[in-house]
């Protein structure tokens, strides 16, 4: 029981991980990425490329660079404009672009499972020893460390400096912030390319813990959103309880019975859902339980 | 020379004409009221003058440079400053932050945020306040010190005493004097005609977009206002 409550919370910090990006980006940019599964995905191929030819500890890096200009290149040229025409243009389009990726990566790389796992010597299966016969997985340990390193990161960068009082500014009221000088374009591409460089960090995760095909994002964005919705906005913090939530939900149920493991994920998302728009019509801001500023 | 120096602007809500080509100039250190009734076209000017709502035709100038063509926050750094109606301030963040957003402008000058302080005694003591929890006259004071921060050669201010206590209103216009003295030009939108009477260099009425009224309060009355309001000459009885 104590192991399975273990795993649970080790396996939350995973979900935290992939969820941060999802949830940054709907919090500065009110725009929910469709394509955070698929972009996660490219990351993880372009980690098992570079990782290959320079070693992990050197492609993470430079992932992260790329995958920031891509976020930039992406905000200028789709999310940009597909967010002048209101909520449901950004999901149409980056859902769009979630199929061109995952095809163009089915192309590219083919339908072979491929894993990280090979470059980090014998990471992805050692532990650590607890008292009382316990064994946890080192991997899911650093992996928890990384998701409340990368939340406290953000959270710091929001509060604490120009840039992410800037991009609060942006988010918050986008007329009131170019009246004040703000570069409002510039300020939401770097946010999206913060958001997009976080997730380097959830395609190592990923790609150390399993092997992962081309169309791997789709389940990736599907749990990164249940854990967004059942935490809510407001900090960054609440996605790391949601990922927690998401994971011990998925734990018991799987103790319950041996394949309720996603239906128990599930139940946890769709009674956050109820609760969230319990009397009262659907809106992004209510499902992600965001006071509507005005 | 005029620091700022609109002619013939016009604006519309896509099919409905707001402003009909509206001119008007403000000097260093002199205070332009803009009056009129709800409607009347104000916002929609001073929002198409900061470039916050896309102009139809008609020029603006800055310090003699056309800043026409210019996104809103390229005007801002050209030191024009908007503080809008109901001062939207982020609430969430601290008076501090709030002020520090104003120097996004990265225009060179005398403000800082002690300087602020000093102008604003009341505020020091908010300094980790968050600007959501004050009132609305320390917020209006919050939003004049953050266009303070740009440093800007002229601010717009959209309907100043809205919303506020009597003394925060009295305090708000105590400030715009001193800001004034120091010779940045102030257009106002204001909806109290004997406040605009007592305090204005010059007068502005508003009309269904139509500028009905432009004269210097020592040569205007009350009721000459009043009735440009509405669109009456004076002595006309509605």
């Amino acid at each position: 029981m104590i192991s399975q409550l273990i795993g649970a919370v080790l396996l939350g910090g995973y979900y935290a991980v992939l969820a941060t990006g999802l949830a940054f980006m709907f919090s500065v940019m009110n725009i929910i990425n469709l394509a955070h599964g698929a972009l996660i995905v490219l990351s993880a191929y372009g980690l098992y490329v570079l990782g290959g030819m320079m070693g992990l500890p050197i492609a993470i890096p430079i992932m992260i660079i790329v995958m920031f200009v891509v976020g930039l290149a992406l905000h200028a040229l789709i999310l940009a404009r597909a967010s002048k025409g209101g909520e449901l243009l950004p999901l149409l389009a980056t859902f769009g672009l979630s199929i061109i990726l995952d095809n163009l990566m089915f192309q590219v790389f083919g339908a072979d499972s491929l894993s990280l796992a090979p470059l980090v010597g014998d990471l992805s299966w050692a532990s650590f020893e607890l008292p009382g016969f316990i064994f946890v997985g080192k991997l899911s340990v650093y992996t928890l460390i990384a998701a409340v390193a990368v939340i406290a990161g953000l959270e710091w960068l929001l509060r604490r400096t120009t840039l992410g009082h800037r991009i609060q500014a942006t988010s918050q009221d986008r007329a009131t912030a170019r009246l004040l000088g703000i570069d409002t374009a510039r300020t939401a591409a770097i946010a999206t390319g913060l958001a997009l460089a976080t997730g380097v960090i959830a395609a190592t995760a990923l790609g150390l813990r399993t092997a992962w095909g081309p169309y791997a994002g789709s389940a990736q964005l599907l749990f990164a959103f249940e854990a967004v919705v059942i935490g809510g906005m407001g900090s960054l913090w609440r996605v790391l309880w949601g990922a927690m939530i998401l994971a011990l939900a998925q734990s018991l149920a799987a103790m319950i019975h041996p394949q309720g493991f996603l239906i128990g994920g599930h139940l946890a998302f769709l009674l956050a859902v109820f609760w969230r728009l319990r009397g009262g019509a659907f809106s992004l801001n209510r499902l992600l339980g965001r006071e509507v500023r005005t | 020379m005029s620091t700022l120096d609109i002619r013939d602007l016009q604006a519309s809500h896509g099919q409905l004409r707001a402003v009909h080509g509206v001119s008007l100039s403000v000097k260093p250190g002199e205070m332009l009221f803009v009056l009129g009734a709800n409607g009347a076209g104000k916002t929609t000017l001073l929002r198409s003058i900061a470039g916050d709502h896309r102009a139809e035709a008609g020029s603006v100038r800055l310090s003699g440079v056309d800043i026409t063509g210019l996104a809103a926050h390229h005007r801002a750094r050209s030191g024009l400053a908007l503080v809008p109606e109901g001062r939207r301030l982020f609430p969430n963040m601290t008076v501090r932050e709030n002020l520090a957003l104003g120097r996004s402008t990265s225009r060179e000058g005398p403000w800082t945020i002690e300087a602020i302080y000093e102008a604003f005694p009341n505020l020091a003591k908010l300094d980790h306040a968050p600007a959501g929890k004050l009132s609305g006259g320390e917020q209006q004071a919050v939003a004049i010190g953050r266009a303070l921060m740009g440093d800007p050669v002229a601010i717009i201010l959209d309907e100043v005493s809205l919303g506020l206590s009597p003394a925060a209103v009295d305090f708000a216009y105590d400030a715009l004097k001193r800001v004034r003295d120091m010779g940045i030009a102030l257009l106002v939108v204001e909806q109290d005609l004997n406040r605009a009477l007592h305090t204005a260099d010059d007068l502005m009425v508003m009309c269904e977009g139509h500028v009905t009224l432009h004269a210097t309060p020592a040569r205007t009355s009350l009721n000459a206002l009043a009735a440009a309001s509405f669109g009456h000459d004076e002595g006309e009885t509605a």
